[in-house]
This record gives structure tokens, sequence and C-alpha cells, in this order.
């Protein structure tokens, strides 16, 4: 009878291990084929289609008496003409204003503005200097190097017309167009052209506004769960506060971005797309969440620690800062971190603030105009051209990778605070 | 010298609805060791815990009557509850040394309230409360390791040295050998009565032997009642009480 029974029970615990297994593997999967699409989108931006340009620079336009660059001679250096002159050596038989358009199409339309650049940062002296550079074939050519673009749609179709396949593919004969290294990408912030566009902007933007909503959230949320889990009294406020917290924390966060475009921007008069105000519309946001795990970690910590501190004639101030906290601090940081997370990957509330604009330039300050990596990812995917297909995917795994970290340093915290008895 | 350390009068302590103990009054006496027996849930704990206000902690908590230590009202408006748990210690049932040094843990209570003017006093009063709690031997070598790490019976004796470092006049123990094996508990035993010169010890033990051991004045409790109160010798030869009587012999408990 008993072995029977046995038998059953056995065979119902291997089934029940299956689909434990079953389960972990479909979301396993999932997951892989997730990362594996975006990878095999994105892994193409992190090259980028360059052309070397040889040209020769006459200083002494462009520097003042003293020798130094002189930003407005710079400014006003035809360095478009320089660049397409350049280029037109290479196809003489190019004469027509329509076709020398065309030919132009190949290159970045930046491409004088990246040389200026350049002679700028090497801070040449008088006198003439000849230069080679690298600089940003258009997205279309980058493209159609890529493979992106495929060339058997008829040819009014193609964003790229068979005259220009043939420039470019002489230029790579000529080995003169390559692909190489986007750096670009890594170190500059949005742009109209997607071979000037870059990531930095959006994660320096993250950055700064991650570091307003810990400065703003974790304070707070701390304070408030010692004063709830030790000295609230228990009654109908309580109850209240306790109710409204654990609400807030299912709050659509579109909600919190409205409130932050009444409160600090309407009320307040704080700027405008600025890190500090999505700071603080994402630290209220985290905040119960950050509430929410920091009251069950103290919860978590074993009364006969604190009563001991009150023992000794420790105020319950002291009980709580020298004694619970430090012990709970694993887990408040483990929830920190998973607000931290949730609040790196938000959009809806920064579209309200209007930290969903075109910003050219890294944001230096908490107060300058910036975006963050999701908004900057749902700009990209919202764009026409191809090539910021790739960008917005190479995008999204900078944006998984920039949460790994965050996740590892938290482990990493998390061992370092960890006491063992 | 025998003044009166403690006295209550009609204390009652309720949970809520629940009265936990009814009309206790009692005198305690300086620099004895006092026990307080009875059987689970009799209130023996909770009467321990009005002592030094660690009722205060707990929610719902109300108490009646009065309780004087050194003649003075401990629930009077001008006793702050701290000050009071500096001047009475506790030891707790399972000993409970902060996840720290064993320095830190001995020093914690003399640097929350100042005690020490320099480093090297702090060492000092580390260092004599170690030695009064019979522990510094052991330890002396391991002052950085981490208290937790060292056995039960240990880790009690930290908790009564933490207790002495404060420089108390009274100790509350609430059954500070529950946990601890024969070895253990004659050595806090010892460690009670070489203290008492010098302490008032209230402790609250299951153990009747203990209690028959250590102590010089036995108060029995019986379901909220303290039911008898007097010499330990003359509550364990005879007893005035029925009960005590039924309890000693171990007909209930």
């Amino acid at each position: 009878m008993i072995r029977k029974s046995i038998k059953s029970r056995r065979a119902r615990e291997t089934r029940l291990k299956i689909y434990g297994i079953t389960s972990i593997c479909f979301a396993l999967i999932m997951l892989a084929t997730l990362l594996i699409s975006i990878g095999l989108n994105g892994y193409s931006a992190l090259q980028q289609a360059y052309f070397k340009v040889d040209i020769s620079v006459n200083m002494d336009k462009l520097v003042d008496e003293s020798g130094t660059i002189n930003k407005n001679k710079m400014n006003l250096f035809n360095w478009d003409g320089l660049v397409k002159s350049t280029l037109r050596e290479f196809f003489p038989e190019v004469k027509e204003r329509d076709e020398k358009k065309e030919l132009f199409a190949i290159i970045s339309a930046n491409a004088g503005y990246d040389l200026k650049e350049i002679v700028k940062k090497k801070a040449l002296g008088s006198g003439s200097h000849t230069l080679s550079v690298w600089l940003h074939l258009s997205d279309d050519a980058d493209q159609y190097l890529k493979g992106r673009l495929s060339i058997d749609i008829p040819e009014e179709d193609r964003r790229i017309n068979n005259k220009q396949i043939a420039w470019v593919n002489s230029l790579v004969e000529r080995d003169i167009a390559k692909l190489k290294f986007n750096k670009t990408f890594f170190t500059s912030a949005d742009s109209r052209e997607p071979e000037s566009a870059g990531i930095l902007g959006s994660v320096v933007g993250s950055a700064l506004t991650l570091f307003v909503t810990v400065m703003f959230a974790l304070p707070l949320a701390v304070m408030a769960s010692i004063y709830l889990e030790y000295f609230a009294k228990p009654g109908r406020i309580t109850d209240f506060i306790e109710v409204n917290v654990n609400n807030l924390a299912a709050v659509p966060s579109i909600v919190f971005g409205l409130l932050g475009l009444s409160v600090f921007l309407s009320t307040f008069g704080l700027p405008r797309s600025a890190p500090l105000v999505g700071g603080l519309v994402l630290g209220l946001m985290t905040l119960p969440t950050i509430v929410i795990a920091s009251r069950a970690s103290i919860r978590s910590i074993p009364p006969s620690i604190r009563e001991a501190a009150l023992g000794l004639g420790a105020s319950k101030m002291q009980a709580a800062m020298h004694h619970v906290l430090p012990l709970a601090a694993p887990g408040i940081l483990t929830g920190t971190i998973i607000g931290m997370a949730q609040a790196l990957g938000e959009t809806a509330p920064l579209l309200m603030i209007g930290m969903v604009a075109f910003i050219i330039d890294i944001p230096t300050t908490f107060t300058s105009s910036a975006t963050a990596m999701p908004v900057q990812i749902y700009m990209w995917s919202d764009s026409a051209e191809r090539a910021f297909y790739e960008r917005s995917s190479l995008a999204i795994l900078f944006l998984v990778a920039f949460l790994i970290s965050m996740n590892l340093l938290a482990v990493m915290l998390r061992k370092k605070f960890e006491k063992k008895w | 010298m025998m003044s009166i350390k403690f006295r209550t009068k009609n204390v009652e302590v309720s949970y809520g609805d629940k009265k936990a103990i009814r009309d206790i009054s009692l005198n305690i006496k300086k620099n004895t060791i006092t026990a307080l027996i009875g059987p689970s849930g009799c209130g023996k704990s909770t009467f321990l815990r009005c002592l030094n206000r660690m009722n205060d902690v707990i929610e719902n908590c109300s108490i009646k009557g009065s309780v004087l230590l050194d003649e003075q009202d401990i629930y009077g408006p001008d006793i702050d509850p701290v000050e009071l748990r500096a001047r009475v210690g506790m030891v707790f049932q399972k000993a409970n040394p902060f996840p720290k040094s064993i320095f830190d843990n001995i020093a914690y209570g003399p640097r929350i309230h100042g005690l020490a003017s320099s480093d090297n006093e702090l060492k000092d009063i580390v260092h004599n409360s170690l030695e009064k709690a019979g522990l510094i031997d052991e330890v002396k070598d391991r002052l950085n390791d981490q208290a937790t790490g060292l056995s039960g019976g240990q880790q009690q004796r930290i908790c009564i040295a933490r207790a002495i470092a404060v420089s108390p006049e009274v100790i509350l123990m609430d059954e500070p050998c529950s946990a601890l094996d024969p070895i253990a508990t004659a050595k806090i035993e010892e460690l009670m009565n070489e203290i008492s010169e010098t302490y008032t010890i209230i402790i609250v033990t299951h153990s009747m032997q203990q209690a028959a051991r250590v102590s010089k004045k036995t108060a029995f409790f019986h379901l909220g009642d303290l039911i008898e109160y007097n010499d330990t010798d003359k509550i364990f030869t005879q007893p005035d009480n029925e009960k005590t009587q039924d309890y000693i012999t171990g007909r209930f408990g």
C-alpha cells in the first residue's frame, strides 16, 4: 500500500521538477533570443564607414598673431568646400551640378564640421600643414558597405543609386574608404546624421539623472522606513501612510511625469529637460519600492539586536542608526538597486518633463539639457534612417550592459556590507 | 547593608486587553541576587522588563502602579528611559552580542554614554569589564574578533560584560542560562556570585536548582500573580503557600 503511494508521490515530484526546468529553459531561451536578435541588429553599429582625405591647410589664415587658433576665423573658413574639392580630385569626370550633388551625398553632411574639429584638436601652429584624416561616409554609403542596403530593389526606390555605388566601390578599391571601429558612437551625443550620432550624451544624462534619484530617494526612503518601523504609533494615520506607500508603488510612471511637469516645472520653475528634474521625478517613482524593501529588510533584523542596544541605554535613534541600519544595509541596497534599475529603464515620466529632446551636447551639469538612454533609444528607433536602426540596437545592448554593471556593483556592495552571525 | 533598591507597588501590566501581571508589590534588596521563578507565561519576564522600562518598546503595553528605584518613580515624568537603562542593565535569554568585534561590543555602552574621555580609558573599561565577567583570559588576544564567533556561553558572558561596562546599579537577567550547557551555566552562576557584591541582580529562571543555588531571595509567580516572596532557603524548604509547594516539588509547571 505505502510502496504504491510512494511511487506515485515520486512521480509527482519528478513531474514538478520537469515543469520547473521547462519554465526556466523557456525563460532562458526567450532571453537569449531577445539578446541575440538585438545583438545581430546592433553589432554592425560598432563599425562605421570612413574615407581618408589628404588635405593641406594653410594655418596662417586661421591663427591670431600669437599663433593660437582663432575661433572666428575657423568658423568662417569653408571646410565643406575643402573636403568636397578633395573628394572631387578622385573623380575628375564629375562635372555637372546634379552629378556633383550626388557625389557629395556619399560623404557625411558633417564632414566639413568634423574636419574643423580635428584641426582644432591638433592645435597646429602657423604655416602650411598636410593632414591625412579619416572622415565619415554618409549613412547610406555606410549601410551599403555593411550590406544592409539591398541592391536588388529598383534603383529609383533605393536610397543609394548605381553611380554612387560605383563611386563608393572605387573608393574602397583605392583603399581610401573602409569600415573602421565606430569611435564616434561612444564619444558623442545625438545628431541628425546617423554617422555622427553617439550614445555618450544620453549615458551621461542617465548617470546624472540616476545620481539625483539615489541622492533624493535613498535618504528619504530610509528615514521613512525607520520611522514607520520604530517610531510611528500604530493607528489610523500610520495605516493610511502604509496603504498609500504601497499604492504609490503601483501608480503608472507617466503620472509621476505629470506631477513633475506641474510641480517641479510649473510651480518651482526648475529648468526643462534637466537631469535634476528627471532625477527628482524618478526618485519619487522609486521611493515606494525602496521604502517597501527597506522596511522588509529592517524587519528581518532580529529584535534581540535592538533590545541589546536599548538595554544598554541607547536611544531608539542610536539603536536604529548604530545597529539596525548597518545590518539592514544589504537589503536596503538591493531594494535601491531594483528601484534604480527600474528608473534607468523608464521613459514615460521623462517624456513629460521634456527629456525627450534632440540634444547634441554632452550634458555637464544637473541643470543642462539632457536625455536618458531609453529616451535616446526611443528617438532613434523612431528615425527614418536605416543606420539609426542598428544604432538603437547597439544602444539597447549598452543599456543592458549598464544594468548588469549596476547589479554587479550591488552584489559587490552587499558582499562587503554583509555580516554573518 | 540591606537597603531597598527597587520598591514596586501594585504593578499591573496589560498587553491590550489581556492582563499579564496583577498587583505585584515587592521590595528588592540592594546588592543581593533575587530570583523570579514560576511556570511559563506567569509574568515574571514581564515584571522584569518593567524594571528598566523595556516594555515601553512593546506596542499597546500599559503599566499601572509604581516602580521606585532608590525611592524615585521610574515612570515619573522626569525620568528618561535611556538614562534609566544605563542604571539598570539587562542580559537577555538569548545571547545577543552585536555582530561586531568583542572590543566594540563591550565599548558600545561606554561610547554612547561618553564614559571614557580617552582611548586608553576606554580600553581600561573594556579590560575591567571582561575581567569582572571572567572572560579576559579567554579573549584578551582576540579582542578584534567577531563576538558572534564565540561559543554560546562565552557570548552570554560577553553580554554580561557589556552590561557591566556601563557600570549599572542593577543587572536584570532574563533566563540567561536557558540556552547553555551545564558547564557554561556553572561559569555564569559563579560570575553572578562574584559580582553580586557590587550589583543588585534580579534573575528570571526556569531552573529551580539555579534559583536555589544563586539567589538570596526568591519570588514565585503564578498566572500573573505574585504568590510568595521570601528568603530562598525558606521558599525551598518550607513555603507558606500550597501552590509554591506544588511547584517546587514538581507537581506542575
